[in-house]
């Protein structure tokens, strides 16, 4: 009778101790993968950031060639510098969705100049230029669709039940979507008939 | 009744994600002519480029037509889903190329991948499809136009890679500091300069060997099935939306 008392015994310290087991594995399993999303977030909110400086430095070069042919126009040169200025300045998530809307202002007030000067349209350098522009656009764009998908992966995943226990254990909050104006993810395109 | 409408319902349920992903075609080859512009002789050339390119470089060029890109909001949207659920290029190196057109938008783009982005930026990019291929599409002539640019993007790459193609990719001629069929110019010409007197003899000998070799060097000609003799699919490569896009 005894025995069969003590086998009873070790059998429940046995459960007990398979479900810590379990519960630790589940648990550092779901802290690993909240990291790894993490990451993921982190690696596409980088080639955002590489693609926001490579348009940086197209400006200068576009605007120069602008310049070669509407020196006049001086208003929208200031502005571009300014809004250059405010997104080399920006810190978190929405103060660089704000300096993204406020280039792409100035930039499409730039191209509307253009518009009033068909030898610069036809200038070999400017449509260079045009397309390695519209390429970074095109790639912001890019970017942007996988930092948010990452994004929205993520949070929905902290925010239910039983990975929440996890995150919020650990200190994993949730993360801003970068925002932008639709209008502004119209990608400039060059059009020979015009 | 009440049983079998429940039972549609949850088959509709279980369906309707299979249904949404068949937005996007599935590659049939190097070239896939969705919207029926390309004519037998180009298709074949540009495949024989194609399957050259990937076997000396890795680098994979597709040629995509389609009669529209919607659901898909643009030309742009569309066609790096396309490029990257394709996965055009090598692996981890992500040397892929691809060439889309969208009939009813009348948008021509050559998106490029992350690994072809430094020896084809975008304004190089925007230029080949200008001089290159927009041409030829304005005057109606799509397999022509897509040939010029696969020969240009073709000669590029080879140039790049250092690396002899055993084709005549004349358009390259207009980029690249040696044209793709460089050595075989120069070696036309020296026989030329020799043989005077079999001045169209020997000359036709030549061009008519390089042309047999040109066509039938990637295998192609030789198995008769749809997929082009050996086109095993792409690679797996990445994009990050490089390239250019036009109206015609």
């Amino acid at each position: 009778m005894a025995r069969g008392k003590r086998a009873g015994i070790i059998a429940v310290i046995g459960i007990i101790v398979l479900l810590i087991i379990i519960y630790g594995a589940w648990y550092i399993g779901t802290r690993n993968t909240l990291v790894t999303l993490e990451e993921e977030i982190d690696g596409a909110w980088s080639e955002i950031d590489n693609q926001l400086k490579r348009r940086s430095d197209l400006i200068p070069n576009l605007v120069s060639t602008v310049r070669g042919y509407a020196a006049q126009e001086k208003e929208v040169f200031t502005n571009i510098a300014e809004a250059r200025a405010k997104l080399a300045g920006a810190k978190t998530v929405s103060e660089t969705a704000q300096g993204y809307n406020q280039l792409e202002t100035a930039l499409s007030r730039l191209l509307v100049v253009v518009e009033r000067y068909p030898e610069l349209k036809s200038n070999t350098n400017f449509l260079r230029l045009q397309d390695e522009l519209a390429g970074t656009e095109n790639r912001i764009a890019v970017a942007r669709k996988r930092y948010n998908d990452s994004v929205r992966i993520f949070n929905t995943k902290i925010r239910r039940f039983p990975a929440s226990v996890v995150a919020r254990r650990m200190g994993f909050e949730r993360k801003d979507y970068f925002e932008i104006e639709e209008e502004a993810r119209e990608v400039p395109k060059v059009d020979f008939e015009s | 009744m009440k049983k079998s409408i429940l039972i549609a319902v949850l088959i509709a349920a279980v369906l309707a994600p299979v249904l949404f992903a068949q937005k996007l075609p599935k590659p049939t080859g190097f070239v896939n002519d969705y919207a029926n512009l390309i004519d037998d002789t180009s298709k074949a050339r540009i495949e024989s480029i194609a399957k050259a390119v990937q076997e000396e470089t890795g680098v994979e060029i597709a040629v995509v037509t389609v009669d529209t890109i919607e659901p898909y909001g643009s030309v742009e949207e569309y066609s790096i889903e396309l490029a990257s659920t394709w996965g055009i290029g090598r692996s981890g190196e992500d040397t892929g190329i691809l060439f889309l057109l969208a009939l009813q938008e009348r948008k021509i783009r050559l998106e490029v991948g992350y690994g072809v982005e430094g020896i084809i930026p975008d304004g190089l990019a925007g230029e080949i499809i200008d001089k290159s291929v927009l041409p030829s599409l304005r005057a109606g002539r799509y397999g022509e136009g897509f040939l010029k640019g696969v020969e240009a993007v073709s000669g590029i790459v080879a140039e790049e890679y250092g690396v002899e193609l055993d084709l005549r990719l004349n358009e390259s001629r207009k980029y690249t500091r040696s044209g793709g069929g460089g050595i075989g110019i120069i070696v036309f010409i020296i026989l030329a300069l020799l043989f005077g007197g079999g001045r169209f003899f020997l000359p036709l000998l030549f061009i008519g060997s390089a042309a047999s070799r040109g066509f039938y060097g990637g295998g192609f000609g030789s198995r008769g099935s749809s997929f082009g003799g050996g086109f095993s699919g792409f690679g797996g490569g990445g994009f990050g939306g490089g390239g250019a896009t036009r109206g015609f």
